[in-house]
């Protein structure tokens, strides 16, 4: 089978018998679920091997150890560890997310606001930076090898090394004390309308947006000049159409497949993996939620906040499939 | 030399106090406490500040004492809000519990204690108008002030301070006071009597004063029946502000308290605000980004631009806020006295201070006895770098060779910089030293022997917060039973002289025995005591009455916005 062939847009597949359709829906569920609980054990026995005990690191390493002792009777930590976590679980399939043991506040309101916040920040930073990153990246293929490729690129990825806590610390330097034009913190005060709060996001957004722009621009290059190379881009361009319909009908729709597949897993970070930019920010987001746990050893927040990014990297992974396989019919009869 | 009236008035005042308060008078006068030293043993043995500033003036005719931390310099503006960074509280905050700073922070804006421990005067007289030892100094007695309500109305009595210290005692409870009362103060030891409130110790203690002082963060005054784990939803005290908000992980507001007992002593501030950050460096932007106020608690490294910033005032307390580095007496090469000593001679520790805090500290002497704790003897020799002697001290050991050994530190602060500082001067003397940094939990381990890198390492540093009085570090960091005794120094004398410390009500025979113990690691060394950092905070340019407290309180009582 000649290249071209396997570009060609088939025949859709017959649809599937009924079984077979149930099957294909069970299968990602029983995946999830397993994914889930293998997940959630992993965590919860390897906090285990994490320094110290909950009692000690709460109360200081200058507390007498009756004080300790006490404290971790309170809190239950002085079960054995299977009853703890068959207890956790117990909790999780009735709906209780648990009481953060150090807070001793619900996991579920802790979680919440937590979440809330990262997703602001994470639509925020997806925002700016998916466009610019695929209109980059296009810009790049189309003027492939001019300086104007080399440019995007070359910054791009050069940008993509410099770690959140240095692009952070220079854009609060320059753009927060420096012009004065947003502020230090990304936290909003009580009560702030969207507007607000949009501004106080900008700034923790633009490392994220450094980071990501220079990885997701070069899928966006690669995938546009795959496309613009192939058969079906000369049959268009010899077909007569304006370059506008070509890229936009025919060499987008290809060339973006496995940037969008990419998009999920880095939104999952994006929800998940900010400790550093929202200590930087001062911002209460999930990602230090959980380094907070882990520092206390406050398991049952530690596992809930694992499990809700967890939930997050699958749904958005699902999500990117479901947008690829709408735009490629070969992913959807796969 | 003293005025006739100047007698007059000592013969006054000596016909008001105990005899142990007599015996400071006689110390002052003898030249052998100094103005400030005078008033801090004075207040502990109960002497008021007016009566001792009375003493002082008699001897000199001046109004005594060095202005307080955080005194205003020019008139203060009443009203508005002042914005503070606080670190964030790592667990839920509970009085009885509560053993981080962002904890007591805020707990210190609506609680107070019996008395408040001051940088420069002592203690000052707050809930308690005045106590007093009984001869053997075992039976304490406190008179509980009059005519002061908590914020829910009721009034504050002996009952609610006895109950709370009992509280404190009880170890189903669980307190973080524990330690500090741990062989001195035992449940059951504190009963209310009328106006008064005594304590009767498990062993007489001259500095017990400050056990139930604001230098014992737990024992902020509560309600005879009240749920401390209930505290978060009203912040139940007596203070100048009273609580407004609090959201965990966020911050917390407080008002202005117009009921607040003391007449001479009402805030300024209509409300104070308190910002949570899980970090350092966050804070020092906020200050520069205008997010915020004041910080206080900061390292001179991640402060450092503060300090020479013309837009942010510089706050510096004298502390005995410290590090440690202990070598295990039981371990080879160790367990000779001279390769201890070779390592402590061989730091020049006027460069680390320069070098690591720029001088914002004080020289250490490898004690835990520091310049800023009463009973600390100035007249012993402050070690210094002699290289000859230490390499002599070496060749006599039969190491002239040099060995090699390693470090274990925690990550805090300056602490691996130290560290390294250690590693060049043992250098010079041909000791060979690795540097094991490891992240303070995985560091202090569950701080017990055999399962704490702190305790368990031939070589480990160690950082201890302040304290106004030795007693706690001086037993539990180098007693032989002490519990983190790093060093694992056994030394029966050390041990005698503790026990005579702490028995002396007198405070000639107290400073005595604190020399012998000084001299006494001086020649033993199982400790190396670099130096003792100031405490360190910052304010917006023209934010006035800002006090910090080297136990971690903030005390903004009498502060003012710019």
């Amino acid at each position: 089978m000649t290249a071209a062939a396997e570009e060609l847009p088939r025949v859709a597949d017959p649809p599937p018998p009924p079984r077979r359709l149930l099957r294909r829906l069970l299968r990602p569920l029983v995946l999830f679920v397993t994914n889930l609980v293998l997940l959630s054990a992993l965590v919860f026995f390897g906090a285990e091997v994490l320094p110290g005990n909950i009692g000690r690191l709460l109360l200081g390493r200058t507390a007498d150890q009756r004080s300790v002792d006490v404290l971790n009777h309170e809190l239950g930590a002085d079960r054995p560890i299977v009853v703890r976590y068959l207890s956790f679980l117990n909790g999780l399939l009735h709906g209780d997310l648990g009481t953060s043991l150090a807070l001793r506040q619900p996991n579920s309101q802790l979680l919440s606001a937590a979440l809330l916040n990262s997703v602001k920040l994470a639509a925020l930073a997806f925002v700016i930076v998916v466009p610019l990153a695929l209109l980059g990246g296009v810009l790049a293929a189309l003027r492939r090898d001019t300086w104007v490729d080399r440019t995007i690129i070359g910054v791009g990825v050069a940008l993509t090394v410099l770690p959140e806590f240095v692009t952070g610390l220079i854009l609060i330097l320059v753009l927060s004390l420096g012009l004065k034009l947003f502020p230090v913190t990304a936290a909003a005060p009580p009560g702030s309308g969207f507007g607000t709060q949009l501004y106080y996001l900008v700034l923790p957004a633009l490392p994220l947006v450094i980071v990501l722009f220079g990885y997701l621009a070069k899928l966006a290059r690669t995938g546009t000049i795959t496309a613009l190379d192939s058969d079906y881009h000369r049959t268009a361009v010899l077909k007569g159409l304006p370059a506008r319909v070509v890229v936009t009908r025919h060499v987008l729709r290809n060339a973006l497949l496995p940037t969008i597949s990419v998009l999920g897993t880095q939104a999952g970070y994006l929800i998940g993996g900010l400790v550093v930019v929202e200590i930087l920010f001062n911002y209460r987001g999930i990602g230090s939620l959980i380094f907070m746990a882990a520092q206390n050893k406050d398991i049952p927040l530690l596992e809930v906040g694992v499990l809700t990014v967890g939930v997050a990297y699958m749904l958005l992974s699902s999500l990117s499939d479901l947008v690829a396989g709408l735009l490629d019919p070969r992913v959807r009869t796969r | 030399m003293i005025s006739r009236l100047g007698i007059r008035r000592l013969d006054g005042v000596r016909a008001q106090v105990s005899a142990a308060e007599g015996h400071v008078i006689d110390e002052l006068l003898a030249g052998r406490l100094g103005r400030r030293e005078f008033l801090r043993r004075a207040t502990v043995l109960g002497m008021s500040i007016p009566l001792a500033g009375g003493v002082l003036a008699a001897c000199s005719g001046a109004v005594p004492g060095d202005a307080p931390a955080g005194q205003a310099a020019g008139p203060q503006q009443a009203g508005g809000a002042l914005r503070n960074a606080v670190n964030t509280p790592t667990a839920a905050i509970n009085p009885v519990k509560v053993a981080d700073n962002g904890g007591l922070v805020t707990m210190g804006q609506t609680g107070e204690y019996l008395a408040y421990t001051d940088s420069s005067t002592g203690l000052r007289p707050v809930l308690a108008e005045r106590w007093a030892p009984d001869a053997t100094g075992r039976i304490w007695t406190f008179d509980i002030r009059q005519g002061v309500t908590f914020h829910n109305g009721a009034p504050m009595t002996a009952a609610d301070v006895a109950a709370t210290i009992d509280r404190l005692a009880d170890p189903a409870n669980g307190s973080n006071a524990l330690s500090v009362f741990k062989g001195v103060l035992s449940k059951g030891g504190t009963v209310a009597k009328g106006n008064q409130v005594v304590f009767t110790l498990d062993r007489p203690s001259v500095n017990f004063p400050y056990l139930v002082s604001s230098q014992n963060y737990n024992a902020i005054i509560l309600p005879a029946s009240y749920d401390p784990s209930q505290y978060t939803k009203d912040f139940m005290g007596t203070g100048p502000f009273t609580f407004a908000s609090y959201t965990p992980g966020v911050g917390a507001a407080f008002v202005k308290n117009p009921a607040y007992w003391d007449t001479s002593r009402q805030p300024f501030l209509d409300r104070v605000e308190l910002k949570y950050y899980s970090d350092l460096p966050p804070q020092i932007v906020a200050l520069q980004g205008n997010e915020v106020d004041v910080v206080s608690g900061i390292s001179y490294a991640s402060g450092r631009g503060l300090f020479t910033d013309p837009n942010f005032t510089a706050l510096y307390v004298p502390s005995s806020y410290t590090r440690q580095l202990s070598m295990r007496c039981d371990q080879a090469p160790f367990t000779d006295p001279r390769v201890r000593m070779a390592l402590a001679l061989a730091l020049d520790r006027p460069a680390a201070l320069k070098g690591l805090l720029n001088d914002k500290g004080d020289l250490g002497d490898d004690s835990p006895f520091g310049p800023t704790q009463p009973a600390t003897d100035k007249t012993v020799e402050q070690r210094a770098q002699d290289l000859a002697k230490a390499k002599q001290l070496l060749a006599d050991a039969g190491q002239s060779a040099g060995f090699d050994a390693t470090i274990a530190a925690p990550r805090v602060q300056e602490i691996p910089d130290l560290a390294v500082t250690l590693q060049n001067a043992a250098k010079e003397i041909g000791v060979r030293l690795a540097i094991n940094v490891q992240a303070p939990n995985d560091y202090y381990g569950d701080a017990t022997f055999g399962a704490s890198p702190w305790l368990d390492s031939t070589m480990s540093l160690v950082d201890y917060g302040h304290r106004s009085v030795p007693d706690v570090i001086a037993n539990a960091s180098l007693r032989s039973d002490g519990v983190w005794n790093a060093a694992h120094y056994k030394s029966p004398a050390y041990d005698a002289l503790y026990d005579d410390y702490t028995s002396q009500l007198d405070v000639a025979k107290q400073k005595e025995a604190v020399g012998k113990m000084q001299r006494l690691l001086l020649a033993d060394s199982p400790i190396i005591v670099p130096y003792f950092l100031n405490w360190l905070g910052a304010t917006k340019k023209g934010v006035q009455g800002v006090n910090l407290n080297p136990t971690g309180q903030l005390d903004l009582s009498r502060a003012s916005t710019a």
